[in-house]
């Protein structure tokens, strides 16, 4: 009775290792039925046109953005929900995990939704504030609004692409410019 | 039976009474507390300046600009 529970218990214990060793860690993502994996990135498609639609919002809100800024920020607003929306009705009609991958790949790609069209949304909406403050303080802040000039142009001019770090690069000066400006523009008033 | 009817009797005077607690009386304006609320907020919009419209409203929407511009992504981007 003894040798049977001894070779029963070492049989579970060799199935057991046969089992895990068997099954690699990424099996279940790999594994992942098409439907699954194209209602991920559907989710993910919807998160940017929130955002998209929200990005709207403030710029509506920001009463001192130029009119050709704004111009260019809502026709990119439009563009990119018109992108995203057809994207997403191509990850629909996908049959391939490869063909959903790419979608997803161009869903980050194509548009940097949040890297990039939140940032110039709203560091234009910033700028544009500040160079408004600028000129209601008068002379006294022209140092301050001389150092915001051309950072919108440069802010909208960058282009989305697979390269993060870059783009993140290109955004921080303004950013940075922005942050000064408010702080310099804190201390004129 | 005489007991019921005067417990009754008060218990009617009582409800009636209370009941009647909100009510105006006769040349009382009715409570204001309501239309207070809805009309209280209009009144500023109309005579006071617009908050954006100053120099310390533009930089508090730039604070709010930068401060949302702070704040972390959504979606690994």
């Amino acid at each position: 009775m003894k040798k049977l529970i001894r070779a029963a218990m070492v049989a579970t214990a060799a199935f057991s290792v046969m089992v895990v060793a068997g099954t690699p860690a990424h099996a279940d993502a790999k594994a992942r039925p098409l439907t699954v994996v194209k209602k991920v990135v559907t989710d993910r498609i919807d998160k940017r046109l929130a955002a998209l639609q929200k990005f709207g919002t403030t710029l509506g809100r920001a009463e001192k953005v130029q009119a050709a800024h704004r111009a260019t920020l809502t026709s990119l607003i439009n563009d990119q929900t018109a992108g995203l929306k057809a994207l997403r009705t191509k990850v629909g009609g996908e049959t391939t995990a490869a063909a959903v991958k790419a979608d997803a790949k161009s869903m980050v790609d194509d548009f940097r939704v949040f890297i990039l069209t939140g940032p110039k949304v709203r560091l234009t909406a910033a700028i544009d504030t500040e160079l408004a403050v600028a000129t209601k303080l008068g002379d006294k802040a022209d140092p301050a609004a001389d150092k915001l000039a051309g950072q919108v142009d440069k802010l909208l001019a960058i282009e989305p692409g697979p390269d993060a770090g870059a783009i993140k690069d290109q955004v921080k000066p303004v950013r940075e410019a922005a942050r000064a400006a408010r702080t310099e523009l804190k201390a004129l008033k | 039976m005489r007991r019921t009817l005067a417990i009754t009797l008060a218990a009617a005077v009582l409800l009636t009474g209370g009941c009647a607690r909100n009510r105006p009386a006769a040349g009382e304006p009715a409570s204001v507390a309501p239309a207070a609320t809805t009309t209280a907020p209009a009144a500023p919009e109309t005579t006071a300046p617009k908050p954006a419209a100053d120099v310390d409203g533009l930089l508090d929407e730039v604070d709010k600009q930068l401060a949302g511009d702070a704040s972390p992504t959504e979606d690994q981007d």
